[in-house]
């Protein structure tokens, strides 16, 4: 019995791997233009930044400007936010936290709403949605320290607090902003979209996102030991004050990273980790890895379906509160008495 | 426990009835336009509206009413705008006196005490505003006049600027505008007969932003049309977005347009540096054109400077064709001819350049 | 060599001082059961020595080293703890439970390897719980819960092992199951034992059962008397401390001569 538990374990390991690389494959396939597989592996394997002509530039363009970006940034973000929801579910012992809970997004949004009024440059929008980011989570952090008692309760009341503040902001910039010019270009963004995906957008926010996810990955024992509580947590050896503050970093900045090139999308954080739960168990050694690949997994498919049944861009945001909402109402309702 | 609740509900009734008695005598209050002489009215969506004869305060709560109040030569009736208004420089040149109005719009809803403040005759409200309850619940409280300002097609716009004649009592202007308007559509057409099927461009219409675009029954693909352009926007899967409608970029890729007309400045610098769109053929040959920006931005699906959006296209794509199209003449005439404003050669440069036209968020008062 | 050694130990919240210049040690091999009634400051002293608590004054020496200058994972090499409650929390293994024991010796940016799994496995073994290793550890009962606690407090591998209330909530077998298990660790691997209980049998069980047993009478954050169980914990100690009237009852098994304790009545003088 153990035996093939073991096997079991390997193959899925295997599966969770190369999963979302089959999903990359396979979103290259799917758009508006319409290729054939044998065009899509001959673009492909012509490499990438060759120089053609006509069509043939048309068509290398769609598979390696188009698709190619696109999917890589949607695993990137994917996986980004749901381990950083997985990390700070665990650290928080509360199962309907996610990655935007200490005011990543709301912060976020107001930067990039008050930068798309300013300076309407899309650079300037992604600092601006990375700084108001991080600048909320250590508003979020400060406020939760004015009380001096239980951390982790204080730490999520401050981030109530923070985000709903700069949610305030948000509504008033989109109340003064130009409704025929600035205000679409703030809603779209506000919603999410990958569709101007680049490698440029996708090497800015690689940096945060990749730091943030291997301190995660390098300290996500700890993140067991904090789940814990403080009291069980102190006892068996861990820093919990240095602990918790380095996974706040990591989170956040996993987090504005991907926020600050797709805008808010929500629920990946807060669903794609209880998937996780119920096909590999609660140990964070295996969990958060697991949370990369299918958070991955989940936005390259949500994405693609976006970009296949219309022909405008439905916003990811919508898409992922359409299938997240009515997965969460079923996991409150299966976890309420639960072993939670 | 039944008492009380038997008696509470007794209050709210009283309650309901004093805020009823209380807005009805409101209403009457404000019933003062009963001695005025006034005629009928049909708004664009077909409303018959009883409006006062002589109006002499105009409230434009829809951005395009207030050009085509200017442009009729009303102007300094207008009394009441919305935050557009008081940013199109060149608006404040030909008309100062907008900058002294109150802006009783914001976010698509109208500040009620802001206008009855400066006591307006008749309201000119966008679709939207004309058709919410909550909105028109607002005006019809005070007894205020509205018509609702609307269009998708020329013959909408046209019949909308006689509209608006007949409010401010200047159709011969009204008429004299269609007139041109006609002149202008029927010697474009003349010229782009004359273009054979296969030398007409596949053009892109980028409506403020990158993958905005024209709906096949809308007035961008009608003008765009009229100038000679194949628009690719009406081979395209739309989505909707309330009145908006947005593609993607593997269709445009598709597509391939040979020019792509943009009126935001900044998406030409877009899809220009954008990886994904250089194998365009028009990044690739660089004819992607800025639209100028008048007093509206030209082709807009609200503006009235479609007018000269239509021959500037043509002598853009098809310089060959239009020779005997002089746009610059054409702009200055119909800029002294229907506002009254002089256009210095550095204002025509400046305009044509589409660039800086509209005044900032934070400029405006 | 005392395993921990308290002097003059002060702690207090705001202006209230609850503990007053305290003084005790634990030896080597020995157990000392802090005896008290609810709310007379077992866990307060505990949670001193653990560092969940600042003292005010005083020093705690841990196997002779200031406990103030530790690092949490040092303290924690040198002191582990089984709680009397277990937060409810994700639902973890008893397996991935007992390996948190092992936490203190992995760096902040690692992961227990084999050997830490093979440690874990052996605590589960001594305290009979290695068939559970991959039951949900939320879903046992209260006895089976607490010996994989005392694992996890093994895998820690430490001298000294603070309990908070050992037995509460258990029923008669399981609270003489895990005793049972206090004592065997105790003889075979000479470790201290620091334990807060209300129970006074529970010293008496320990000495009964030839472990080197004291006790401390703890009122108002005060021992009232300190020593082995059989000469301090009488009917005149009791009443003068506690104010209660007891029993103390003496019997003979197995050559053995064993006591345990009754309370009759409360004291109406």
């Amino acid at each position: 019995m153990s035996k093939s538990k073991k096997v079991n374990t390997k193959v899925l390991t295997i599966i969770l791997i190369i999963a979302p690389f089959i999903l990359l494959f396979v979103s290259l396939f799917i758009g508006r233009y319409p290729l054939t597989v044998n065009e899509v592996i001959k673009y492909l394997s012509l490499g990438h930044d060759v120089a053609l002509k006509g069509t043939d530039a048309i068509k290398y363009t769609v598979i390696w400007q188009i698709r190619m970006p696109r999917a890589i940034l949607a695993l990137l973000v994917g996986g980004s936010l749901a381990i950083s929801g997985g990390a700070l579910q665990g650290m928080f012992r509360n199962p309907l936290v996610d990655s935007g809970m200490l005011g990543v997004s709301a912060g976020a949004g107001f930067g990039a709403a008050i930068s798309i009024i300013i300076f309407n440059n899309t650079i300037f929008t992604y600092l601006f949605a990375f700084g108001f980011g991080m600048l909320a989570v250590v508003l979020s952090y400060l406020t939760g320290k004015i009380y001096k008692s239980a951390p982790t309760v204080t730490l999520v009341l401050g981030g109530v607090i923070i985000s709903s503040i700069f949610s305030a902001l948000l509504s008033f910039v989109k109340y003064v902003a130009d409704p025929y010019e600035q205000l679409p270009t703030i809603v779209f963004w506000l919603m999410g979209s990958l569709s101007s995906a680049n490698y440029k957008d996708i090497l800015i926010a690689l940096i945060p996102m990749s730091i943030g996810v291997i301190g995660i990955l390098l300290i996500r024992w700890r993140i067991n030991i904090l789940s814990l509580g403080e009291r069980e947590a102190k006892t068996l050896g861990v820093n919990t004050k240095l602990c918790r503050v380095l996974i706040l970093a990591c989170t956040s900045l996993a987090t504005a990273g991907a926020v600050c090139v797709s805008g808010t999308i929500g629920w990946i954080g807060l669903v794609i980790p209880h998937i996780g739960r119920m096909i590999v168990g609660n140990d964070n050694r295996i969990l958060l890895p697991t949370c990369i690949s299918i958070g991955a997994c989940f936005l390259i498919i949500v994405d693609n379906i976006g970009r296949a049944i219309t022909g405008g861009e439905i916003p990811l945001g919508v898409l992922t509160a359409i299938v997240g909402g009515p997965f969460y109402i079923y996991l409150l309702k299966k976890t309420r008495g639960g072993s939670w | 426990m039944n008492f009380f609740i038997l008696k509470k509900y007794k209050i709210v009734s009283i309650i309901l009835i004093l805020i009823i008695t209380i807005t009805g005598c409101s209403q009457v209050n404000h019933d003062k336009n009963k001695d005025i002489e006034t005629h009928i009215i049909v708004d664009s969506i077909g409303r018959s509206v009883e409006v006062p004869t002589n109006v002499e305060r105009i409230a434009c709560m829809y951005t395009v009413s207030g050009h085509i109040v200017t442009m009729l030569g009303e102007g300094d009736k207008i009394v009441a705008v919305t935050n557009g208004l008081k940013r199109d420089k060149l608006l404040h040149k030909i008309n100062p006196s907008i900058l002294d109005t109150v802006t009783a719009k914001s976010s698509g809803s109208i500040n009620i005490e802001e206008l009855i403040k400066v006591n307006p005759d008749i309201v000119l409200v966008d679709r939207v505003i004309g058709t919410n309850q909550k909105e028109k619940e607002k005006l019809e409280k005070f007894n205020i006049p509205y018509l609702i300002v609307d269009f998708h097609s020329i013959e909408e716009q046209q019949y909308l600027v006689e509209m608006i004649g007949k409010v401010v009592g200047n159709e011969e202007k009204a008429t004299e505008f269609n007139n041109f308007y006609d002149e202008i559509i029927n010697s474009v057409r003349n010229i782009t007969n004359t273009i054979p099927d296969e030398k007409k461009f596949k053009v892109y219409h980028s409506v403020n932003e990158v993958l905005r675009t024209d709906s096949s029954d809308s007035l961008g693909m009608e003008w765009t049309t009229i100038a000679g352009c194949k628009n690719i926007s009406k081979d395209m899967n739309l989505e909707a977005e309330a009145d908006d409608y947005y593609t993607n970029v593997e269709q445009i890729l598709l597509l391939n347009p040979e020019v792509i007309l943009v009126n935001e400045q900044g998406v030409d610098e877009y899809i220009k540096t954008q990886p994904m769109f250089s194998p365009i053929d028009a990044v690739v040959n660089d004819r992607i054109y800025l639209l100028p920006v008048g007093i509206s931005r030209w082709g807009h699906t609200t503006s009235i400077e479609t007018v000269l959006a239509i021959p500037y296209t043509v002598k853009k794509l098809y310089p060959d064709y239009a020779e005997n199209i002089d746009v610059e003449k054409i702009t200055k005439d119909f800029y002294q001819n229907f506002f009254n404003y002089s256009l210095s050669e550095d204002e025509l440069n400046h305009l044509m350049s589409g660039k800086d036209m509209r005044l900032g968020k934070d400029e405006t008062n | 060599m005392a395993v921990l050694e308290v002097k003059n130990l002060n702690f207090g919240y705001n202006d209230i001082n609850l503990i007053n210049g305290l003084n005790f040690e634990v030896e080597e091999g020995q157990v000392l059961c802090l005896f008290g009634p609810n709310g007379s400051g077992k866990t307060t002293i505990l949670d001193c020595i653990l560092g969940l608590n600042k003292i005010r004054k005083g020093e705690i020496i841990i196997e002779g080293v200031n406990s103030l200058g530790l690092k949490p994972e040092e303290l924690a090499q040198k002191i582990s703890y089984v709680p009397q409650k277990h937060n409810r929390t994700f639902p973890y293994t008893v397996l991935e439970i007992v390996l948190m024991g092992r936490t203190a010796y992995t760096s902040m940016f690692s992961s227990p390897g084999k050997e830490d799994i093979r440690i874990a496995e052996q605590s589960l073994k001594k305290v009979g719980m290695h068939r559970f290793k991959d039951r949900i550890f939320t879903s046992l009962s209260g006895g089976e819960a607490q010996l994989v606690k005392i694992a996890r407090a093994l895998a820690q591998d430490t001298k000294l092992l603070i309990f908070d209330e050992p037995t509460s909530h258990l029923d008669f077998r399981h609270e003489l199951n895990v005793l049972k298990y206090i004592v065997e660790l105790v003889k075979s691997n000479n470790i201290s034992v620091l334990m807060a209980t209300h129970f006074p049998n529970h010293a008496f069980y320990l000495e009964n059962n030839g472990i080197n047993t004291k006790v401390a009478m703890i009122e108002d954050g005060k021992f009232g008397a300190l020593g082995k169980p059989s000469v301090i914990l009488n009917e005149r100690n009791m009443e003068n401390i506690f104010k209660i009237k007891t029993k103390v009852f003496e019997y003979v098994e197995n050559n053995k001569k064993l006591n345990y304790i009754v309370p009759v009545d409360f004291n109406t003088n």
